[in-house]
């Protein structure tokens, strides 16, 4: 398979310097002598050659040039395939190549191309017929593609200008660690050189060696009886020879030529300057005291916008020299013609960058990533709880519960009653929480508390937004306690403690909402009304509470009215513990009976006291609330008919509903189920019979019909006899059924449908959360913060923002609706937040610098060109350069002597010469990069070979410098 | 397997007491009528299978008392509905008077964007009884931009041909519904894919 011919036995190579000192010139030449101990090895070449024939590559590339800007515009496309089966021959082959879609071919662009400057080729082609100059070197020498600007492209295109090439990298399964030696890597480029001259393979191969990260390469291409060497240098420390053009050029010449005074050869370049401006690092004139001033944490009931630290972005001003005549220009240690306020072209690049964190993102996302933390609030306060065999111990745990409690304090503040104290875990470490932070945040939660009163702090309120779309979010409202409390546990995670922090407060909380209930005060902030099923869970068992609460204060407020003989509810001993308020029941007294607030009553739920003995029929009517129309009872004319006191339908939250809900799917979907189904739901029916006929001695059940469901009752049209319907007539119907279980009772008499104290201890016993329960009940409240905030700050921006308003507000309502939250969607909508925060603070951040900016010359051309920047964020040229308008704006704020920044290290700057137009003087920086590429064709081994391509990139940034050359021998006339 | 299927639908019935909203359903699931069927106390519902294109959809239908007084619970059912049936009947005008306030009510509370409503008008066989024209109730669903649809539950008239309606239209409709995640056949109650929710989730098909 592998045939090796004497010729291929004499592979030239360059030698690969691993010693830092060696410069290029030094070559080496490296025979193979022996092969026939080398079986693995030819296999290896063989592999080599397969995947090149596998992969179909042409003959010869197409006869293309790429078009300007190609590189980065277009698709790049990979093959990838691998050598398994060659011990110590492990390499993975991959193909990287830009579809000829992304070029014209030359034919049609023949004029164009041979009028425009790239002479170069032109100048080689002298030494071909037109067909026979082959792509590769076009791609070489085309300058459509120097300097692409992407951070994601190979490196060896940008280096060598290639647009199609192999790349072999060992496999993880190589066990040789050729790495360190130089020999293998011979070894391999020799092999390398071999398959590309065997299969007359088009493009060039590489080989990777070393840690990928350091990017270093060898490769080698064989074409039109030439062979191309591609070699990289990679220095830290910068020899004083490379530092300037003139050095490159005179190694440049010394590598194409023996003799460097005989190569007269044109030789171009190209050339590009970076200068780098961070306005975070400098200070203009103060700018960065008012960041951080801008970025200080936010207190209370507030969210932060921003970034979290500085370096977030980088202006880049790209000043370059594209094909120069490189012995035109002057560039030593000494001198240097390039000026970039001289340079022909300008371009200006605004990179964000993607690593910085912003602080409205992470919270969002870091206070989403607590939900699964499975740990109870309990078992946090335990660790504070923890016994200490202390003989202080005691003194201790007094001082900190006083601190806690306010004790001492002669007005009993709202947060506890005494009753608690003795429940209160003992805390012996010191508390997360200091007594004062934690009274200022019971003040922001329980405004009206004492302690609210005593503080007399405002803190900020969020406005609520005009977006419709907003209400469909399941949260709760803007500014309500929910909403205060998920802005205070991101608050008091941020800023005491983490979870511990947040356990202490939850615990606080929990003991403020018993002492709520149990001392009959309202939870403040809290919706009005039955629970709101499109709001929050949280949200909902807070109006649950309420509802507890203020059923139970109407019982005691109707109490005390029934006897005024009794103590006032608000008595200022607080009450320890209320089951029901045994002691203020009286049924006897019957003129109580019209209370308008059937709820007032509930003697009839206490466990303990036994239903007495109710008369079977009491011969006084019971709980009337009001006529019904003119209608009398059927049995007994005359009597009017009363409509009863009827229990209040008990309100539920959601997840009651949903219990209930599956109770009811539970039942089988037949005539069984539908029965039990109707049972399930019949108690308030039922509850409704009872007290119709409590206050209807005598009626029967068409009375009841023609009250509680008109319909069914159907009067002939002759006004005569009325009848029960159809459906209603039923007998054995579960309406019939119900009517018969019935017994004559008023409300006050009945059990009660819904038991407030019941209901209050499930409502806390409930929000005995876990850690991430906490985080998980308050996510939906921080969203709509969240969202509030970032849309005031889109709107406060003239950029557009790359985010949707109503977009986001859907896919928020889509996560929080009951269905299905998807950590997917989360994060690609914290990465949007993430990006619009960016892209706002980055605009105000060079707006301010354009304000700080001393002379500017045109001052809002600059900034709508800032905006258009910030929005599109890609190189943009700037015509003209510095003698632009815009190119003076940017002049300007560059200039170093706009910045007070005395700490920044490094050369003096460059291009302080008088500009010979007069325009303005200009202190730029000194470029952070550097780069040259440099091209001839010129006759390489000797003069009377055939000229080929040479070129070399050269890159210099501080502390280091690479050169990636490739270098043409003829190796028909070699 | 084949007969698994592809999604459960949540349907919910609302109107008036009396308009024959458990008659339509269970001339949809048994086709029968029954006359003395009870008045529905507090909610009621059942599971059907149907075919839409050559696809098996499982449908919960829950078909909720009109009356007044059973109407505290209803809010939970408008949860998670992909298609709300509103029937009046056209023999009384105010069962067609009411029809503004539930449409309110489905507004309130129902949260599936996109959900599907449709308009039935009921009891067409009573000829004699009627008041309520078929342009009445074309002019309702126009302006509220409903799907129509006049039956009758006696008859069984159009009674199929509505649910088929609804469901095809909610399949139509991207993003209301999902597909079965497993191949194994939804439980009314499995609630395993909401599990691991940070946010607390429930099953769709309550
Ligand atoms: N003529 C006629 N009568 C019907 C039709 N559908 C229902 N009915 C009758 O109307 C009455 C009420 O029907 P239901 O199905 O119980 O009504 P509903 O809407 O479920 O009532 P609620 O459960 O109280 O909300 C029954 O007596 C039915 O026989 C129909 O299509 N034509
Ligand atoms: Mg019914």
């Amino acid at each position: 398979m592998v045939t090796l011919g004497e010729t291929d036995s004499r592979v030239k190579y360059r030698k690969q310097s691993e010693e830092r000192d060696h410069l290029p010139e030094e070559t080496e030449m490296f025979e193979i002598t022996d092969f026939t101990t080398a079986s693995d090895w030819e296999r290896f070449i063989a592999r080599l050659e397969d995947a090149i024939h596998d992969w179909k590559l042409p003959r010869s590339l197409p006869e293309t040039t790429f078009l300007k800007d190609s590189f980065v515009t277009g698709k790049w496309k990979e093959c990838n395939s691998d050598i398994t089966d060659v011990p110590d021959f492990e390499y993975l082959i991959k193909r990287l190549y830009l579809p000829a879609a992304y070029a014209e071919t030359l034919e049609a662009a023949i004029p164009a191309t041979r009028s425009d400057p790239p002479r170069l080729s032109s100048l080689s082609k002298t030494c071909f017929s037109v067909n026979e100059f082959p792509a590769l070197f076009e791609q070489m020498l085309s300058m459509e593609n120097d300097f692409p600007n992407s951070a994601t492209l190979h490196p060896l295109c940008r280096w060598f200008g290639l647009a199609d090439f192999l790349v072999i990298t060992a496999s993880p399964f190589n066990q040789i660690d050729w790495q360190v030696k130089e020999d293998r890597i011979k070894l391999i480029q020799s092999s390398m050189v071999i398959a590309v001259a065997n299969t007359k393979c088009p493009i060039p191969m590489f080989l990777q060696f070393g840690e990928l990260s350091r990017l270093m390469f060898v490769g080698v291409s064989e074409v039109a009886g030439f062979r191309t060497l591609y070699e990289i240098i990679d220095l830290e420390r910068v020899p004083d020879r490379m530092k300037t053009l003139s050095g490159l050029v005179e190694i440049f010449k010394d590598k194409i030529s023996q003799r460097a005074e005989e190569a007269t050869q044109l030789i171009k370049t190209s050339i590009q300057l970076t200068l780098e401006l961070n306005p975070d690092e400098v200070d203009f004139e103060g700018l960065s005291d008012e960041l951080i001033e801008d970025r200080k944490p936010d207190g209370l009931g507030c969210l932060p916008f921003g970034p979290s630290e500085f370096d977030s972005f980088v202006l880049r001003l790209l000043a370059s020299w594209p094909n120069a005549n490189a012995d035109a220009i002057e560039d030593t240690l000494l001198h240097s013609d390039l000026d970039p306020l001289q340079a022909p072209k300008w371009a200006v690049q605004l990179n964000l960058n993607e690593g910085s964190s912003y602080r409205l993102s992470d919270t969002l996302m870091n206070f989403a990533k607590q939900v699964h933390k499975k740990e109870t609030v309990q078992s946090y306060l335990e660790f504070l709880e923890r016994d200490i065999a202390d003989a202080n111990a005691g003194d201790q745990a007094t001082a900190v519960l006083n601190r806690l409690t306010g004790e001492g304090d002669e007005r009993l503040r709202s947060r506890l009653s005494k009753a608690l104290y003795s429940r209160l875990p003992t805390f012996h470490l010191p508390v997360p929480i200091d007594a004062e932070s934690l009274n200022e945040i019971l003040a922001y939660l329980f405004p009206d508390s004492e302690l609210a009163k005593d503080e007399q702090r405002v803190f900020p309120a969020f406005s609520e937004r005009s977006e419709s779309a907003f209400k469909t979010i399941k949260g709760a409202p803007i500014n309500s306690l929910p909403f205060r409390l998920a802005l205070t546990i991101q608050f008091v995670f941020d800023n005491y403690g983490g979870l511990l922090g947040v356990a202490y407060l939850w615990h606080e909380i929990l003991l403020e909402l018993r002492y709520r209930w149990e001392n009959g005060h309202l939870v403040p902030g809290v919706e009005a009304g039955m629970p709101n099923h499109g709001s929050c869970l949280l949200n909902q068992k807070l109006q649950m509470l309420n509802c507890c609460i203020a059923k139970r204060e109407a019982g005691r407020v109707a109490a005390a009215a029934s006897n005024d003989a009794l103590a006032p509810v608000h008595s200022k001993s607080p009450v320890y513990y209320d089951g029901v308020d045994a002691d203020v029941t009286d049924d006897d007294d019957e003129e109580d009976d019209e209370f308008f607030d059937c709820v007032t009553d509930d003697s009839g739920s206490l466990p303990g006291e036994a239903q007495g003995p109710v008369a079977q029929k009491p011969l006084k009517p019971e709980g009337r609330k009001e006529l019904l129309g003119t209608l009398t009872l059927l049995r007994d004319t005359g009597m009017p008919l009363y409509v009863p006191i009827t229990q209040e339908s008990a309100p539920m939250t959601e997840d009651m509903a949903q219990e209930h809900l599956e109770r009811m799917v539970a039942t089988d979907d037949d005539e069984d189920g539908r029965a039990a189904r109707m049972r399930m739901q019949s108690v308030a029916l039922v509850s409704d019979m009872s007290a119709f006929k409590a206050a209807n001695p005598g009626c029967v059940f068409e009375d009841f019909v023609r009250w509680h469901s008109p319909r069914d009752w159907e009067v002939d049209s002759a006004g005569g006899e009325g009848h029960l319907s159809e459906r209603m007539s039923q007998a054995g119907s579960a309406w019939i059924e119900a009517w018969d279980s019935a017994e004559p009772k008023s409300v006050r008499k009945q059990k009660r449908l819904f038991d407030e104290c019941v209901e209050a201890e499930k409502v806390l016993s409930y929000l005995t959360l876990t850690i991430g329960g906490v985080f998980r009940h308050a996510l939906p409240m921080l969203l709509q913060a969240g969202l509030t905030k970032l849309f005031d700050e889109m709107d406060a921006t003239e950029i557009s923002p790359p985010c949707e308003k109503g977009a986001v507000l859907k896919s928020v309502s889509r996560l929080l609706s009951d269905t299905n939250f998807s950590w997917l969607e989360y994060e690609k909508l914290i990465k949007l937040v993430r990006l619009t925060e960016q892209i706002i603070s980055t605009h105000r951040t060079l707006e301010s610098v354009a304000k700080k900016t001393r002379d500017l010359p045109d001052r809002d051309g600059f900034r709508s060109f800032l905006r258009t920047m910030v929005e599109a964020r890609q190189l943009t040229a700037i015509p003209g350069g510095a003698r632009s308008p815009l190119g003076q704006c940017l002049a300007a704020i560059f200039d170093q002597r706009n910045q007070r920044s005395s700490s920044r290290e490094g050369s003096p700057p460059i291009g302080t010469g008088m500009d010979e137009k007069g325009l303005k003087k200009r202190c730029l920086p000194a470029p952070s990069l550097k780069e040259f590429i440099l091209r001839t064709v010129a006759p390489r081994p000797y003069q009377f070979s055939r000229p080929g391509v040479h070129r070399m990139y050269t890159s210099i940034r501080s502390g280091e410098v690479r050169i990636a050359g490739a270098f043409t021998e003829d190796l028909m006339y070699g | 397997m084949a007969d698994t299927p592809i999604t459960t639908l949540k349907l919910l019935i609302i109107g008036e007491s009396g308009v024959g909203k458990s008659s339509l359903l269970l001339r949809f699931t048994d086709d029968t009528f029954d006359p003395e069927v009870a008045a529905t106390i507090g909610v009621d519902f059942k599971v059907k299978t149907m075919t839409v294109n050559g696809n098996p959809v499982k449908l919960a239908i829950w078909d909720t008392a009109g009356q007044e007084r059973f109407r505290t619970l209803t809010p939970s059912y408008y949860r998670g509905a992909q298609g709300v049936i509103l029937v009046y009947d056209v023999t009384s005008r105010s069962s067609f008077q009411k029809l503004e306030m539930w449409l309110g009510e489905v507004d309130a509370y129902a949260n599936r964007p996109g959900m599907v409503k449709m308009l039935v008008a009921n009891k067409i066989d009573n000829k004699k009884d009627r008041v309520i024209t078929r342009d009445d109730g074309l002019k309702f669903a126009r302006k509220h931009s409903t799907l129509f649809i006049e039956c009758s539950a006696r008859t069984a008239d159009n009674v199929p041909t509505a649910f088929e309606e609804l469901v095809e239209k909610i399949i139509q409709t991207p993003g209301l519904w999902e597909q079965n995640l497993a191949a194994k056949g939804v439980n009314l109650d499995d609630q395993t894919v909401a599990v691991e929710a940070p946010c607390g989730g429930y099953c769709s098909v309550l």
